[in-house]
């Protein structure tokens, strides 16, 4: 609070006590900040005077005068005119029943006078209180419009908000969706970088011979399988060339044939350009086989070989 | 009656020497401007002439001690008082507030407070005073009217208007600039 502030609030009357305390001692010390504080105490005051009068009651005076012991001045008795002692004079008793008569309209318009005035006190008041009901209305037509404001600027700011949010939103599932496309490529990678370490591994063995496996029926007539293997190893790799596409039921599957035995091996599918690679395993060395042969089967493949045959077979030399 | 054209310092003067007439003459020329304000500050007739009535029998107690020779303004001196004993009694009303410290005090605290009013602002048509203070921003003469003649204080104040505390400073200290500013155009 600065000082101006401090001495605009003292003025008033709107200080807390302590901070008037505190404001009073500051006050004694310094002549130049008392001269400030008259005016602004002076025209606070002022207000004093923009009230409207209020006649009070009646009896308020009866209570001040006798509180302060100052009697309420009796009403002025009433002239003696020489009209009335005249007629006083020529009536005598009709002069004194006239004079009662005009005592009695006098009382009672005395009586008028005074309910009169309470009506007019009454209204005045009525009409202060109007004044502050309206007082009161406005300020509370002000609190109403200030908190509309208030809640239109925070609807705004919540709309604002809810518009950020949404955006936040989409950038996240846009996020979202780029960081599970980046982590499948991640892992197509990956798998294709392990498959590519797995056929180096089996290309760099010792000893690494190609058999090239014909065709064993006409469909296939223009694919090429060839296995890459080494007779002491139990790993070889197969890859394929023009073979034609299959149904997504069905796939390749490779057979390794030792005397009558035809045991399962690994299946496969081409590319759409009919190319593939797939490094085979095997429980014991591929100088055990004397065959390979590739068939088509169910996907998945199955445990014993189409009985269509194969469509390629060829031994490993 | 002869003696309603008397000077309010005259009639003071006279009061001081305890002449009744002239503390009646007083009551009758300054009871309605009293009782409004006192009305106006309580908003209760029967409180309002309870004030009234102490705020006359303390002019009687303490016309001696008014200071006639220097123009003191009698009507800012009973205007005063009543608004002071409003106040005492408005904030007596009201729960956790600390009562003025000095309530107890010698009265010539009011005689002092009257001193304000030799400043020309006292000297200011009614109306003249009624035009100044419609002037003012309604947020300003809120603040200066809640304060003035509802007895409360700042905190009260930004509390019951729901502002913060800085604005009702702020607020206070346009409205007295603002208000002196229209009083001074309304001398001239």
């Amino acid at each position: 609070m600065t000082l101006d502030e401090q001495i605009a609030l003292y003025a008033i009357g709107a200080l807390d006590e302590q901070e008037r305390a505190e404001f009073e001692r500051q006050l004694a010390g310094s002549p130049e900040l008392r001269a400030r504080v008259a005016e602004e105490r002076a025209a606070a005051a002022a207000l004093m005077l923009s009230v409207e009068p209020v006649a009070p009651s009646p009896a308020l005076k009866q209570k001040v005068m006798a509180r302060t012991g100052a009697p309420i001045r009796p009403a002025e008795p009433p002239r003696s005119s020489g009209l009335s002692d005249w007629l006083r004079y020529l009536f005598g008793g009709l002069a004194v029943a006239c004079a009662s008569l005009a005592l009695v309209l006098g009382v009672g318009l005395l009586n008028a006078q005074s309910q009169l005035t309470q009506q007019r006190a009454y209204n005045a008041q009525l009409q202060s209180q109007l004044q502050e009901v309206r007082v009161q209305l406005d300020l509370a037509r002000d609190r109403t419009a200030q908190l509309e404001r208030e809640l239109a600027a925070a609807q705004d700011r919540l709309a604002q908000a809810e518009q950020r949010v949404q955006a936040l939103q989409a950038d996240a599932d846009q996020a979202r969706a780029e960081l599970t496309a980046a982590q499948s490529e991640v892992e197509r990678v990956r798998n294709a970088l392990a498959a590519a370490e797995n056929e180096l591994a089996v290309l760099s063995q010792r000893d690494v011979r190609v058999a090239s496996i014909p065709a064993f029926k006409d469909d296939f007539r223009q694919g090429a399988i060839s296995l890459f293997y080494a007779p002491d190893a139990t790993t070889a790799l197969i890859t394929a060339h023009n073979l034609p596409p299959l149904s997504p039921d069905r796939t390749y599957q490779v057979w390794l044939i030792k005397g009558d035995q035809r045991l399962p091996s690994e299946v496969f599918n081409t590319s759409p350009d009919g190319t593939g690679r797939l490094v085979v395993k095997s429980d014991e060395p591929f100088s055990a086989f004397d065959n390979i042969g590739i068939t088509v089967e169910p996907a998945g493949g199955r445990p014993t070989p189409n009985p269509d045959g194969p469509i390629f077979l060829g031994p490993l030399g | 009656m002869a003696q309603q054209h008397l000077s309010d310092q005259e009639l003071v003067a006279h009061i001081a020497r305890g002449e009744r007439w002239a503390f009646e003459v007083l009551y009758e020329r300054y009871v309605a401007q009293a009782f409004g304000l006192a009305l106006r500050m309580m908003q209760d007739r029967a409180t309002a002439e309870d004030i009234v009535q102490e705020a006359f029998c303390r002019v009687w107690q303490r016309a001696t001690h008014f200071n006639v020779q220097a123009g003191g303004n009698v009507r800012a001196w009973l205007l005063t008082i009543v608004h002071r004993l409003a106040i005492d009694t408005q904030r007596k009303r009201r729960p956790n507030v600390e009562m003025d410290a000095r309530e107890d005090a010698d009265w010539e605290l009011e005689d002092r407070e009257a001193d304000v009013f030799e400043h020309a602002f006292a000297n200011i048509a009614t109306d003249r005073v009624r035009a100044a203070v419609s002037q003012l921003p309604e947020r300003h003469r809120k603040v200066i009217e809640l304060s003035f003649f509802w007895g409360l204080t700042h905190r009260e104040i930004a509390e019951q208007l729901g502002e913060p505390l800085g604005t009702v400073h702020s607020w206070a200290l346009q409205g007295m600039n603002r208000l002196k500013l229209l009083l001074r155009q309304q001398l001239n």
